[in-house]
């Protein structure tokens, strides 16, 4: 004997078979063995979620009481799956390409980004879709109740059913939560649950294709008498009412995608657009299978079961007055998963959407300082998917409490499909018209929103009174929700459809023609509508797998081999897969995908990871994103460049510098030790002769020798140093020249006769009529080179009859004074010696001079922009001072 | 549909005014795949509203189940025929085509 006590063990069982598939399935898919989730079949079946209890069981309650009327639900979603290569096809693309997660992300994606219109679609759908999710509630504690009914004779009052609707909607709520929310995947898909939907559908199927067989064949005698019990039965008496075929035909073909839930499996859990090409024709079948045995069971069960029985539960009831108990538990799991896989997939749906676009902005806004941390916003979205499922279920729970389980709720199915058919002209706009423009999009929205509430929504779920209904709105007839604009004779959905659509899309149309759209509108227009041209479909099966190698020869080229290769061999660590290529699962292509943000940048990460993903077409957005960063980089390395360049100069400067300084610091060690010598050597000579002096026994005459040794040594030094201040202040520029004209001749006899040539004996010759020259130099500078040049001759020649001849002679730009003796001459290594400071090429002069001459001769030559050189090639020493043209030049004007 | 339409000239992109004949034979079934749910339409709303007055109720039931199995039969055949000839064709070929369909 049946008892719902079995009842309930059988569901709970079957409710821990799905959280086990939902489980296993995740676990398999984080782990990157997703193969099997992948497949067309299971994709199709998902679509199945469409087929929800009020299919189930509504459909044979609105085949008992219209005929074939319930077939519309299913030709207006095969017409749709038909046009999937124009249609889908777009829509799943573009879902891939701008990452859409939800109808309303679609619609305010397109428009510029608009949160406004996100929010309405939101509420839209939400409104639309609670009552519905309270409907399966409904179906759930009825499918109970004739269990309780048929088992043990106990007719449920409202205390149990209400218990059994709490029930089923926790249960609902903790699996949701459980597999919907676990982590916060950017793709928003979720494996577990995709996989329990599938098996639902298998079972549902299953279910209703049994009671289907044993109606025809084991109730009725076949097919050929299950047709004329058709023609026989009261239904055949139907016409069909040709507004309300059209008007149900045309909103279940736009619930098809325009549903939360539709969308959600249709695009968001997409995972490979050729999947599409199955489900085109195989989802098709499948509705026709669910289609097939509604009328006969309709027939059959109007003849068989007393009247007055609900039609709606002929599925289980059947079953149950032919004593097909497990037949009947079948039926009861087909109608069980029906409905919960509905809420499951709506509660997701809209969590994602309230959560998105109402929830976190208003968190956001709350918090004012933006999420700082990623984390924080992560825990923030999931525990704000929580709450939304919460909230959504508890609506469903509540709008089934209100209703009272009545009649009223089963007529909210298609209320709630046209409501959301709302979206429709704003979608042609998404997919088609470049013209659609958001303020467009808001005003057909409100529109259809409004009307459709006031004249479907609020009748269906019992919010209008009765005088409204008779007299319109403020009393004016024009206004009654059912006959709006006095056109009466129309079926209350196709009027409510004619009306909330049509100035739905008036409002649309008028109001984007009107309207000149923002450019990230134009934007976000031209990149939707033209996504066939901007991208093309991934290949097959390998679509949206990475493989590992794939992922090392990228990371490779971006962060180096030694970088790229330790943090594949810390992810395959982690995965327990030592000394091999990690596997690419989605937690190690996010930490991969953050590891590149940190050289790349984030866009550029994200976009590269998505090509190799396989990822269809990168949105515009994301172009631009990566376009930026680029031009970021770009400019940080050029300025890298530049700076590495001025430190290469500085560099350079600085070494060169420093050479200089330890060439200097060379010269000077050599300079000091080389004055100090000089200074000793006189110093020695005074301080031993004037010990001398010291002594008593000296006789006068050595004591005037000694006398005069001192003397002369003292000169010598201090000629030595002044010769050497000279030097360094001729060396160090701090010498100021007295420059003036003056003429050569007098220069050169003023030279003669200071070197005391008239008391030497050296011969000078000179030819006094070249030497007439004015010249503009520092007289007495230029006559010091003169004597040194002269006295030197007089100290280091060496021939019997010493001569100097000097002459002049103008060659060039320059004029040279030549100092030409008969000596020996200067032997070629020492030619540049002789003008180094202390040099001395003999010890017969010592005495006298610091060998400094020759290097302040060049010094002031130097000074005086001119050179001084020994030439050699001669027999003699030949001294020439040269100085430039442009002085004579200037004095002979 | 014009928005779609493969809005290059075949002759700005290989000099020859005619596709060969694989990718015509492919673009005729991609246009018949276009043409199904006009079909569908027309095979089903327009008997269920106009000429179904004095049909038997069992007669219009087979009359929808059958049309719907030759529609789906007819999309399963147009739809692997299309995808086979994509996989067939090489990428470039893919491109070119993809980008107007």
């Amino acid at each position: 004997m049946l008892t719902v006590n079995i009842l309930i063990v059988i569901s709970l069982l079957y409710v821990a078979f799905l959280f086990a598939i939902a489980f296993f399935a995740d676990r398999g898919a984080a782990k990157g063995r997703v193969a099997w989730v992948r497949s067309p079949l299971i994709y199709t079946l998902s679509l199945s979620v469409y087929c929800t209890a009020w299919t189930f069981y509504g459909a044979v309650g609105n085949a008992a009481r219209s005929g074939l009327e319930y077939l519309t639900i299913y030709l207006g979603p095969t017409l749709v799956l038909l046009s999937w290569w124009w249609l889908l096809r777009k829509l799943v693309r573009i879902g891939k390409a701008e990452r859409i997660t939800s109808i309303a992300d679609l619609i305010s994606s397109r428009y510029g980004k608009s949160s406004g219109l996100a929010v309405i679609v939101t509420l839209l759908a939400v409104t639309g879709t609670t009552p519905y999710i309270a409907l399966q509630l409904q179906s759930v504690t009825l499918s109970f109740a004739v269990f309780a009914e048929a088992g043990g004779g106990i007719t449920w009052q409202a205390d149990q059913l209400n218990g059994t609707a709490l029930w089923v909607a926790a249960g609902l709520a903790i699996f949701t939560i459980l597999f919907g929310t676990r982590n916060i995947d950017t793709s928003e898909r979720h494996h577990g649950v995709v996989m329990a939907i599938a098996v639902e559908a298998v079972v549902k199927l299953v279910a209703l294709v049994a009671v289907g067989l044993f109606v025809v064949w084991g109730v009725s005698g076949g097919p050929s008498d299950t047709l004329q019990m058709i023609d026989a039965s009261a239904v055949s008496q139907w016409n069909p009412d040709k507004g309300r075929w059209a008007a149900m035909t045309f909103v279940a073909a736009a619930a098809i995608i325009c549903l939360p839930r539709m969308f959600q499996v249709m695009v968001v859990e997409n995972d490979d657009e050729t999947h599409l090409h199955v489900a085109s024709w195989a989802f098709p079948l499948y509705l026709m299978a669910m289609s097939l045995f509604v009328l006969p069971i309709a027939v059959v069960g109007l003849e068989l079961l007393p009247a007055g029985s609900n039609p709606d539960l002929f599925v289980l009831t059947i079953p149950l007055y032919m004593d097909q108990e497990w037949l009947a538990i079948l039926a009861f799991l087909g109608g069980f998963s029906s409905a919960t896989s509905m809420v499951i997939v709506a509660a997701i749906a809209l969590s994602t959407m309230m959560s998105n676009h109402i929830v976190i902005p208003l968190w956001m806004i709350m918090r004012q300082q933006g999420a700082t941390v990623s984390g924080d916003v992560r825990q923030a979205v999931i525990l704000s998917r929580r709450f939304s499922i919460i909230a959504v279920l508890a609506l469903g729970y509540l709008y089934f409490r209100i209703t009272g389980g009545s009649a009223a709720l089963s007529a909210i199915g298609l209320v709630s499909f046209a409501g959301v058919a709302q979206v429709v002209p704003a979608l042609i706009g998404v997919l088609f018209w470049r013209g659609g423009t958001r303020r467009g999009a808001i005003a057909g929205l409100s529109t259809g929103f409004a009307v459709w509430g006031f004249t479907s929504f609020l009748p269906a779920i019992g919010l209008i009174p009765m005088s409204l209904l008779e007299d319109g709105l403020f009393g004016m007839g024009v206004l009654r929700p059912q006959a709006l604009m006095g056109v009466s004779g129309l079926d209350p959905l196709a009027h409510s459809v004619m009306w909330s659509l049509g100035l739905n899309l008036l409002a649309f149309i008028t109001v984007s023609l009107l309207t000149f759209p923002s450019p990230i509108e134009r934007l976000q227009g031209a990149s939707f509508i033209n996504i066939f041209e901007r991208s093309h479909a991934s290949q097959g099966a390998k679509a949206g797998t990475a493989e590992a190698e794939d992922l090392l020869v990228m990371a490779q080229r971006l962060l180096g081999a030694t970088e790229a290769q330790a943090v594949f061999s810390e992810g395959a660590r982690q995965q327990g897969k030592m000394g091999a290529l990690p596997d690419p699962t989605p937690e190690f292509v996010n930490q991969l995908e953050r590891e590149l943000a940190s050289t790349v940048g984030a866009a550029t990460a994200n976009a590269m990871i998505g090509q190799i993903n396989g990822q269809a077409a990168i949105s515009v957005q994301d172009l631009l994103a990566v376009a930026d960063e680029s031009a970021q980089i770009l400019e940080y390395s050029n300025q890298l460049e530049a700076k590495s360049d001025e430190l290469e100069k500085t560099a350079r400067k600085l070494r060169d510098a420093n050479g200089a300084l330890q060439a200097l610091s060379v010269q000077k060690d050599a300079f000091l030790s080389q004055v100090s010598h000089e200074l000793r050597t006189p110093m020695t000579s005074i301080r031993s002769f004037s010990e001398f002096l010291m002594e008593d026994s000296l006789k006068p005459v050595d004591h005037t020798r000694y006398a005069g040794i001192i003397h002369n040594e003292s000169i010598r030094l201090t000629r030595l140093l002044d010769d050497l201040l000279d030097l360094t202040v001729l060396e160090n520029g701090q010498v100021e020249l007295n420059t003036g004209p003056a003429n050569l001749v007098n220069l050169l006899d003023q030279a003669e006769a200071s070197s005391g040539q008239s008391a030497g004996n050296l011969v000078v010759t000179r030819t006094h009529a070249l030497e007439d020259i004015t010249i503009t130099t520092d007289r007495d500078r230029l006559v010091q080179v003169f004597i040194n040049l002269i006295s030197n001759a007089q100290k280091y020649c060496q021939a019997d009859i010493p001569s100097l001849n000097i002459s002049t002679v103008r060659s060039g730009g320059f004029l040279d004074i030549i100092f030409e003796d008969n000596g020996l001459g200067i032997p070629p290594e020492s030619q540049s010696i002789i003008f180094e400071k202390f040099a001395r090429l003999s010890d017969q002069a010592a005495a006298g001079s610091a060998g400094l001459g020759l290097a302040i001769s060049r010094e002031i030559m130097g000074r005086l922009g001119g050179t001084l050189d020994y030439v050699p090639g001669k027999s003699g020493a030949v001294f020439r001072v040269r100085m430039p043209h442009n002085e004579i030049q200037k004095a002979a004007e | 549909m014009s928005d779609e339409g493969n809005t290059t000239p075949n002759r700005a992109r290989t000099g020859s005014l005619f596709f060969e004949s694989a990718i015509y034979r492919r673009n005729r079934l991609i246009d018949a795949a276009r043409m199904m749910p006009l079909l569908a339409v027309v095979l089903f709303v327009f008997p269920a509203l106009l000429a179904f007055d004095g049909v038997t109720t069992s007669s219009r039931w087979i009359f929808f189940f059958v049309v719907w199995t030759l529609l789906i039969a007819a999309t399963a055949v147009l739809s692997h025929a299309i995808k086979r000839r994509t996989i067939d064709n090489p990428a470039g070929t893919v491109k070119r085509n993809e980008a107007g369909e």
